[in-house]
């Protein structure tokens, strides 16, 4: 436990720095467990699909990235301030507005940590989703397969270089 | 494993067990020298080919702060194991060239640096950098054939070629190619930065420290976190310092020590170990311990291609283009750049392409992932003398040392470099048909250079030309800190065939009773 919150405190310390997305991103987090709590998840679920739309996931991965930040109880107070400035105190509202409005709420907020934090998490929660992964055709570990070196290693054909 | 009392002051104690340290273990230990070797990491049981897995695991995450252009939080990138950073190094196994020993010719004239040349002689290092490879099983040599053409190596050797460029190649890595030395062949996982999970890849814990643990004459102990090198009433290093494994305070005598902590807690504990006759440091008279710190200057291209490259599949760095490695003064700076292949996961693909950038047009840049290919521009970085590592005067680590600082400023020279490596890596991407190509910030600092370095003279630094301080006869460099400058080459080879000729020089000078 003493290591995941030096990690933490390393993601928290990051995104606060402008110019250190790299350590946000090396401060890479484990999976939180699943945590409760309705309003919360259903509104930072909101703001890691308009982060990183992709029409096409449907909804899971998103739940999961929000599922994780919500159970990050040291970044409890952070959550709660940013997500009332986000949504101006009326979270249900906010929810039915227009994307494109929902999108200028959230780039209001670009310069803040809670941005920042929302952002590092859920670009790092998000890629790392297995779902993601099948989505972008990722070929991720081919350990189990044996490798690469006899599974596309070498099968472009676009080049014309040979 | 044998285990050496701390009183047994007949002991070489190598402080670290990465490619300098394991290198030297294993050839002291081997012609019958004992050593202990002392190493902050634990012994890395279970890799698995998860990036976001394996990193906490792999990597040094004790506090280190970076000022200047490195990002405060994580400026370095370097390993906290048995076999330090080597288990995370994706194998590039390059010689420096003899030019690169001679900086002052290309650098001539240039302000604001403190650039030296190398006081080794560089007819020595064919043989050591020989001795290397073979130890080291590179493929591309000794009769291994380089790793196969993968596609994303593809990509780049066919834009190289459509603008003109002759020198793209695959590079000669510390991989095997063929089953070899009690080791696999390589079987293209394309996770080399997280540790090879079939030891494919050389590494200082599967070679040297395998071979120094089957001589009589080694312990490693781990888990061992040195804070001061202690020296005697002549002036000679008499022992380390260290936290064991259970946070207690252990001293162990030694008869020589070898510094391979990487070059920035190398300069650290010299920084930390002050004393009357060493006021600044130990070996610290010349005050350029810590200072002179290089890394190469680097940048990050992505692109996107009109058609599927796959760049994760296989070796990650398994290419690169030598056309702009030699001076040219035509160019407008000083020396020159290599490109080297990259590939990433999707995680560090989103982080590092377009750093801190979101929304509806980006997500669908990145849902073309599969058309993704990049590289990075790699050059020679001139040494200033207040890039740097100090200890910061009051924040201590979990250790109760003085946290590292780090401060690094791109020379003009190198910005001037990069401007323009990235056009012409533009140019490369846009010759295959690609319209989005993106530059993006360097990744942490993963060649770390300079900061004990070696000079001819103790006026322009801190060892002489095998590595030994100037100030004390029995304390050694053995590890990047030792470097004179930068050169174009990823600095693990030279690591390794400094180290095989300094353990050399060592038993030489054993041998004659001066050390």
């Amino acid at each position: 436990m003493a290591i995941q919150s030096e990690r933490r405190a390393l993601l928290r310390l990051a995104v606060l720095v402008p110019g250190s997305a790299l350590a946000a991103h090396f401060g890479l987090l484990p999976r939180f467990a699943s945590a409760q709590g309705g309003g919360v998840e259903a509104l930072l679920e909101r703001a890691a699909y308009l982060l990183f739309p992709f029409p096409e996931l449907g909804s899971e991965p998103y739940a999961r990235v929000a599922a994780s930040i919500a159970a990050d109880e040291s970044a409890a107070a952070l959550i709660e301030s940013g997500l009332a400035e986000l949504t101006g105190g009326a979270a249900e509202r906010w929810l039915k507005s227009e994307e494109a409005v929902q999108r200028a709420d959230l780039e209001r907020l670009e310069a803040t940590p809670f941005f920042q934090y929302l952002l590092a998490m859920t670009r790092t929660q998000l890629f790392n989703d297995r779902a993601m992964w099948t989505y972008l055709g990722y070929g991720g570990s081919a350990m189990g397969f044996g490798g690469y070196v006899d599974r596309g290693l070498d099968d472009i054909d676009w080049l014309g270089d040979d | 494993m044998r285990q050496f009392d701390n009183e047994d002051d007949s002991v070489v104690v190598v402080i670290g067990s990465g490619a300098g340290g394991g290198t030297m273990a294993a050839e002291l230990a081997g012609a019958g020298v004992d050593v202990v070797c002392l190493e902050a990491g634990a012994p890395l049981e279970d890799i698995v080919t998860d990036n976001a897995a394996m990193f906490p695991r792999l990597t040094w995450l004790d506090r280190r702060i970076g000022s200047g252009d490195l990002p405060a939080e994580f400026p370095v990138w370097s390993g906290k194991n048995v076999g330090g950073t080597t288990l995370h190094w994706t194998a590039s196994a390059l010689r420096l060239p003899e030019e690169h020993f001679f900086p002052t010719r290309y650098f001539d004239g240039l302000e604001d640096c403190s650039v030296i040349d190398w006081p080794v002689p560089y007819r020595e290092m064919a043989h050591y950098y020989a001795l290397a490879e073979r130890s080291m099983g590179v493929s591309g040599t000794n009769g291994w054939p380089k790793l196969p053409k993968s596609n994303n190596y593809r990509v780049l050797a066919e834009g190289a070629r459509r603008i003109g460029l002759t020198e793209a190649h695959r590079s000669t890595m510390a991989i095997n190619s063929v089953a070899r030395d009690g080791r696999p062949a390589c079987r293209q996982y394309g996770f080399c930065v997280s540790g090879c999970p079939i030891n494919a890849k050389w590494t200082a814990a599967n070679t040297p420290l395998a071979k120094a643990a089957r001589s009589d004459h080694f312990e490693l102990r781990d888990r061992s976190f040195v804070l001061t090198v202690e020296h005697d009433s002549k002036g000679r290093a008499s022992a380390v310092v260290y936290l064991d494994a259970e946070g207690r305070e252990q001293r162990q005598r030694a008869r020589l020590v070898c510094m391979a902590a990487n070059a920035i807690d190398t300069p650290r504990i010299l920084l930390n170990s002050t004393s009357r006759r060493f006021p600044e440091g130990l070996a610290n008279r010349s005050g350029h311990v810590g200072r002179h710190y290089v890394k190469h200057t680097f940048g990050i291209v992505t692109a996107i291609m009109p058609e599927p490259v796959h760049w994760e599949r296989g070796t990650d760095n398994l290419g690169g283009v030598d056309d702009f490695i030699a001076h040219d003064d035509k160019r407008g700076f000083a020396s020159g750049f290599k490109f080297e292949q990259v590939a990433f996961d999707p995680a560090t693909l989103a982080t590092l392409s377009r750093p801190g950038e979101w929304g509806p047009e980006y997500a669908e840049q990145l849902s073309r992932y599969s058309h993704y290919t990049g590289l990075l521009v790699m050059g020679e970085d001139p040494s200033q003398p207040d890039n740097r590592v100090t200890l910061h005067p009051t924040e201590k680590d979990q250790y109760g040392m003085p946290v590292p600082v780090i401060h690094y400023v791109d020379h003009e020279n190198s910005r001037r470099m990069k401007a323009f490596g990235f056009e012409r890596a533009e140019e490369l991407y846009e010759s295959l048909g690609s319209t989005e190509v993106f530059v993006g910030p360097p990744p942490p600092a993963t060649h770390n250079m300079g900061t004990c370095r070696m000079a001819a003279s103790p006026d322009d630094g801190v060892s002489d030309a095998i590595g030994r301080a100037f100030d004390v006869p029995n304390l050694f460099f053995s590890d990047g800190s030792a470097f004179s400058s930068s050169g174009v080459s990823n600095p693990t080879l030279s690591i390794v065939a400094l180290a095989m000729r300094q353990a050399e020089n060592i038993r030489k000078l054993m041998s004659e009773r001066e050390l």
